[in-house]
């Protein structure tokens, strides 16, 4: 995560401003959740000093043979004198896949809201934001295997089935996420945005086989890794008999001892998981369940901009060589 | 603080658990389900030390709940110091000898002798020495007063002839009784009015200053301590519920000498208690009991039956095997006689031949005699060493017989009438064989009334008839006489033949008996010539008048709203006492279809003991001379009341028996020293004849030994049981010798017949060769030594500290094991009288409550993962 792209929301967390999660997740309708963090998102937007970022990106060129002549703006030759082409990004073609993770690892709560809680709420902001834009939203669970799967859609009613779907509870067993995406990866034929909103507690050397699939696919893939804070920093005090609850392993646990070891695992682990994406061109985010989901969609809206103009540079480039 | 089991306080080591505990920290009680252990190291459990114990208060309510239940498991006491008596120049000592049946024993009682003579010289001469022998009663061989009357060498040599002229008896050890009675001899002795000669030649007759002075300075000089020397062979059998309840003088000790037998193999036969004895036909099983002590070495002995001087030949004994410390019952069988034990199998098939039959004298053997029931047997044990409790003697069981007059006009098979339910009342039992002989009312009742026990009366009878009855009354007979409203019971007919001719309340206000004639007229009812000619000359009211001694007395029939009750008894009368628990006592479902009425203020003496639910009368007790008179306002019959179908009826019938002086109980089985109660038991009443006159025979008791006691008069009680053997009453025919009252030990008068078959004395009874006349024997009794005398291994004599008797310094010097065994057991004993452990286990409770309510409070068990993680 950037931090200079996120101080201003980080400070409006620390005042206050923005919405406590707890006092959210109280809201018993995933649905009214996802419609609260939106709108309250947008109205934090156009208070901001920030306009101009979205989805959709206006691009001008100067004409050159063969190009369409649809695309000429006409306006600008009147002030100007001179052809521009006007080009528009493809928003309408946006298909997102929101992969949840439903496996039993993601029923961990130290708070009063498990890490599944707080990943159907997040993925039912991202549906309710991108259905809000016209956008095909669709949604598969999995665990093992892929248990819901929803194909993009942008009719009436769908998003209130995605949240249907995302309300149920985690009923799987381990996180293996290698033949859901596998099979993710043929399912989804055509380009598009694949969210996976996950615990990704599992091999990172899997992961990243695993992951590679939907790449190769050229699909645009965000992952968000939702630890809950207990998970990060292991704040366990007196020595229990610990319970993996997607193995059944059982471990004497001496917290005390055991927590700079932990610690230091997961922040190699993490480290690990934060290089693959970087690698793989995927957008990582780690979320703790305590964390705003403000700041969430903040994030997912940045990471799209910055790809967009990350792309437009290099559109930009292929085509001035190309003229 | 003493412990009875100190090695159990090693478990106050334990308290080592709870402080290793509060100084680990080991929990493994929590759980927590988390999401993935794959990042979480693996550590072992930590048994970390801690230096420093954070809950201290809880630390030390486990550490005392463990010390409290070790401490109470080690069963803690007070030890109490024997506390010495303060030896003064002189004690007062009673040498307790024991004179019962088990030291006949070898060489037991020379022992005692030799016994009694070394205490007797180690007395002081300033002492002051009683000697008491006991068994089963406590009489004092020379007293202190005796005692104190001469020099110290005379009266010792003088006590000392007195013991060697005593012998073992055949009664039961009581020490307990012995004991109390020693003590309380100690405090009744006062020295202070008892001088020698010197001392009143010495003192003026008329210086009472300087006798009081001399006298409290003899008192001091002595002391009030006290010494019981006993000199006994401490048998098992001995009887200390006495001591029970007695509290042990503080300045009396108690110093033992026992005597011991070299040889304690010792069984016996004893009469087993309540069983039935043989009876004349021998065809019912008899049961005796063989036992041995348990210290006998011994386990097979001989029974041999033998009867009169005749013994059995070899081929009737039979062996019987006991182990020691046991005993077993040996039955003969009914069917074929054989001997067999308690668990049924035969003793001996070849050798069984006695029978219970053996006990009856067969006619064709001259040696027993021609008159079974004045014979016994007795079963003869051999195989151990001691004789003393090897003989059983069997009196033959015998039906009593008993005498009832019925007089009144019933059909004995007429089921209305009240005969019919009094012959069914009295059909007889095992113990008893009742004759009821019936008489009309008008006819003579002759020597049939002399004879009976008891005269039942229903309704009205001739002049001479009542007059008869009212002379049997005054000389001390029962008599119950029934109203029957002027109508004898059988003319009423049944109880819907009652209720047709029911009256009215002016119907009976207005057929007074007395004064309206026969009620049978007056009811239009028919009779016989006879009987109508009966209730003519002697109503009811006459009756009553004249069996009461009352003139014109008038019964009234009472109207009966449908039916009475009895609303209130007398329980505490003897009639009604034997009823008298809320089980028994429930009368309310006798119903009365109709009663009599009478005016019991003119009854002089008469006392009742029913009423109706009206408040009249219902059942009246009336003196008569020395007898006793029942009055019932209601007959039994089915027209009066359905009483007769009442289970009280039966019961109550027998104690109108008993209460009159005839008793239906019988015994024949007895030990050494009962009292025999000869009113008891009927069992010479079947054989005795009745003179002419109804003047009293003589009789008197045959012993064992042959000495024949001469009945005292007014007394009912035989208490010369000091032989084991078969007792032998005779009476004699001739007329005219004892024509004295006889009374019971609690003064109620005997009328004569009662006592013709039951003669006493005791108490007072002279001893004598003959009495002059010729004595026919009656019946027999058995006498035998008391089963617990047989029981004659060692008392501990840990048992008297038990009981509270204290010891003095001379206390019985044990062996090394018996001193080890005898301390345990008296420490265990004063552990036992305190219980202290049960004060402790208390306290571990409630400590533990405190420490369970601690430790909940210190240690509570998170509820979730959120308490987990935020602990």
């Amino acid at each position: 995560m950037d931090e200079g792209r996120s101080t201003k929301y980080e400070r409006r967390n620390t005042n206050n401003e923005m919405i406590d999660p707890a006092a959210l997740m109280r809201i018993k309708s995933m649905e009214l959740r996802a419609k609260v963090i939106v709108e309250g998102f947008w109205k934090g937007i156009h208070r901001s000093p920030y306009h101009g970022f979205s989805v959709e990106f206006t691009e001008y060129r100067q004409y050159a043979c063969g190009d369409d002549p649809r695309y000429i703006d006409w306006r600008l030759y009147a002030r100007s004198d001179r052809l521009y082409i006007k080009k528009f990004q493809d928003e309408t073609n946006l298909r997102c896949h929101l992969l949840v993770d439903h496996s039993r690892s993601m029923g961990f709560a130290s708070g009063p809201y498990s890490k599944s809680q707080y990943a159907g709420t997040l993925a039912a902001t991202l549906a309710y934001f991108l259905y809000t834009q016209g956008d095909a939203v669709g949604l598969a669970t999995f665990d093992q295997r892929i248990g819901r799967y929803l194909p993009p859609r942008n009719r009436p009613g769908y998003l209130r089935r995605i949240i249907q779907t995302l309300e149920a509870s985690p009923e799987g067993r381990a996180t293996d996420l290698g033949p859901p995406l596998e099979r993710l990866a043929q399912l989804l034929t055509k380009r598009g945005l694949v969210v996976l909103i996950s615990d990704l507690l599992t091999s990172v050397e899997r992961l990243e086989r695993d992951l590679g699939y939907l790449c190769a696919g050229g699909h645009d893939v965000v992952v968000f890794q939702v630890l809950d804070p207990a998970e990060l920093n292991f704040g366990f005090e007196s020595p229990s008999l610990f319970e993996d609850v997607e193995s059944g392993r059982r471990m004497m646990v001496e917290p005390a001892a055991a927590r700079q070891g932990y610690k230091k695992r997961l922040g190699r682990h993490l480290e690990t998981l934060k290089e693959v994406c970087r690698k793989l061109g995927i957008d990582y985010h780690l979320f703790a369940t305590d964390r705003p989901f403000d700041l969430a969609l903040m994030d997912f809206m940045q990471d799209r901009m910055n790809r967009t103009k990350r792309m437009s540079r290099r559109r930009s480039r292929v085509g001035g060589r190309a003229t | 603080m003493s412990f009875l089991y100190p090695l159990l306080l090693a478990g106050i080591s334990a308290i080592a658990l709870p402080i290793l505990a509060h100084m680990i920290r080991h929990r493994t009680r929590k759980r927590v389900a988390f999401s993935s252990l794959m990042f979480v190291p693996t550590t072992l459990p930590r048994f970390t030390s801690r230096s420093r114990v954070e809950h201290w208060l809880l630390l030390i309510l486990r550490c005392l709940v463990i010390c409290l239940v070790a401490a109470a498991f080690a069963r803690p006491f007070f030890a109490a110091p024997v506390e010495e008596p303060p030896r003064t120049a002189g004690r007062r000592i009673v040498l307790l000898l024991d004179t019962s049946a088990s030291m006949r024993r070898s060489g037991l009682w020379e022992q005692a002798v030799a016994e009694a003579r070394k205490a007797l010289k180690e007395t002081g001469p300033a002492d002051r020495v009683c000697v008491m022998r006991f068994d089963r009663d406590v009489a004092t061989v020379v007293g202190f007063e005796a005692w104190a009357g001469g020099m110290h060498g005379q009266d010792a040599r003088a006590a000392m002839e007195a013991i060697e002229a005593l012998r073992p008896g055949w009664g039961a050890t009581d020490l307990g009784r012995a004991l109390v009675a020693a003590c309380e001899a100690i405090g009744a002795d006062d020295v202070g009015g008892v001088w020698t000669m010197d001392e009143k030649r010495g003192l003026d007759a008329r210086d009472t200053q300087g006798r009081d002075a001399l006298a409290t300075g003899r008192q001091d000089a002595l002391g009030r301590g006290g010494q019981v020397v006993l000199i006994s062979d401490l048998q098992q059998g001995s009887d200390l519920a006495s001591l029970a309840g007695y509290e042990w003088p503080a300045e009396v000790s108690l110093a033992v000498r026992a005597v011991r037998c070299e040889d304690g193999t010792n069984a016996s036969v004893q009469w087993i208690s309540g069983a039935q004895g043989p009876d004349a036909a021998g065809d019912e099983p008899v049961a005796v009991r063989v036992s041995n002590a348990a210290d006998s070495t011994a386990e097979q002995f001989v029974l041999r039956w033998v009867e009169g001087d005749r013994i059995g030949d070899a081929n009737d004994a039979v062996d019987v095997y006991v182990a020691p410390g046991y005993s077993t019952v040996v039955h003969v069988g009914k069917d074929d006689g054989r001997w067999t034990t308690d668990d049924g199998r035969e003793m001996n098939d070849e050798r069984s031949p006695l029978r219970p039959s053996s006990l009856v004298p067969r006619p064709s053997d001259p040696t027993v005699g021609p008159m079974p029931l004045t014979h016994g047997g007795r079963v003869v044990l051999s195989g151990d060493a001691h004789e003393f409790d090897n003989t059983l003697y069997v009196a033959p069981r015998g039906r009593g017989r008993l005498s009832l007059l019925y007089v009144g006009d019933d059909d004995p098979n007429d089921p209305a009438g009240m005969l019919f339910y009094l012959r069914r009342a009295f059909a007889g039992g095992p113990a008893v064989r009742p004759v009821v002989a019936w008489r009309r009312a008008d006819e003579a009742l002759g020597m049939t009334l002399e004879q009976a026990d008891m005269v039942i009366a229903a309704g009205a009878m001739t002049t001479e008839n009542a007059t008869a009855v009212r002379r049997y009354l005054e000389s001390g007979g029962t008599a119950l006489w029934v109203a029957c409203g002027g109508q004898t019971p059988g003319e009423r007919g049944t109880t819907d033949e009652r209720r047709e001719t029911s009256f009215t309340a002016e119907d009976a206000e207005t057929i007074s008996v007395s004064e309206q004639g026969p009620r049978t007229t007056a009811l239009g009812l028919g009779g016989s010539d006879t009987q109508y000619a009966i209730r003519n000359t002697n109503d009811e009211s006459a009756t009553l008048g004249r069996l009461a001694g009352v003139e014109n007395l008038r019964l009234r029939e009472a109207a009966v709203d449908g039916y009475a009750m009895l609303g209130r008894l007398d329980f505490r009368h003897p009639l009604l006492a034997a009823f008298g628990e809320p089980r028994f006592g429930d009368f309310s479902r006798i119903h009365f279809w109709r009663y009599r009425k009478v005016d019991v203020d003119k009854l002089p003496g008469a006392r009742v003991l029913a009423w109706f639910d009206g408040g009249d009368a219902a059942w009246m007790e009336i003196a008569v001379g020395r007898g006793v008179l029942f009055v019932w306002m209601c007959g039994w019959g089915r027209a009066d009341s359905d009483l007769a179908l009442s289970s009280k009826f039966v019961p109550l019938l027998y104690c109108c028996l008993e209460h009159g002086g005839t008793s239906v109980a019988m015994q024949r089985q007895y030990f050494v020293g009962d009292r025999v109660s000869l009113t008891d038991g009927r069992w010479t009443r079947d054989e005795g004849p009745r003179t002419d006159t109804g003047r009293m025979p003589v009789l008197r008791v045959r012993r064992p030994d042959g000495v024949e006691v001469a009945l005292g008069a007014g007394r009912t009680t035989f208490a010369g049981t000091d032989l084991p053997g078969i007792y032998v009453v005779e009476y004699s025919p001739e007329p005219g010798l004892d024509d004295r009252r006889w009374t019971t030990n609690d003064g109620r008068q005997l009328r004569p017949s009662s006592i013709v078959s039951h003669p006493s004395d005791t108490t007072a009874g002279e001893m004598s060769e003959d009495t002059g006349g010729m004595f026919v024997p009656r019946g027999v009794f058995a006498v035998n030594v008391a089963a617990a005398e047989s029981r004659t291994a060692v008392m501990a004599i840990e048992e008297l500290e038990t009981m509270g008797v204290r010891f003095g310094a001379d206390r019985p010097e044990p062996t090394a094991k018996m001193k080890e065994r005898q301390q345990r057991a008296s420490l265990a004993a004063t552990e036992q009288r305190q219980k202290l452990w049960r004060w402790l286990l208390a306290a571990a409770m409630g400590v533990l409550l405190a420490e369970t309510i601690l430790a909940g409070r210190l240690t509570g068990r998170p509820q979730n993962l959120q308490e987990a993680y935020h602990d």
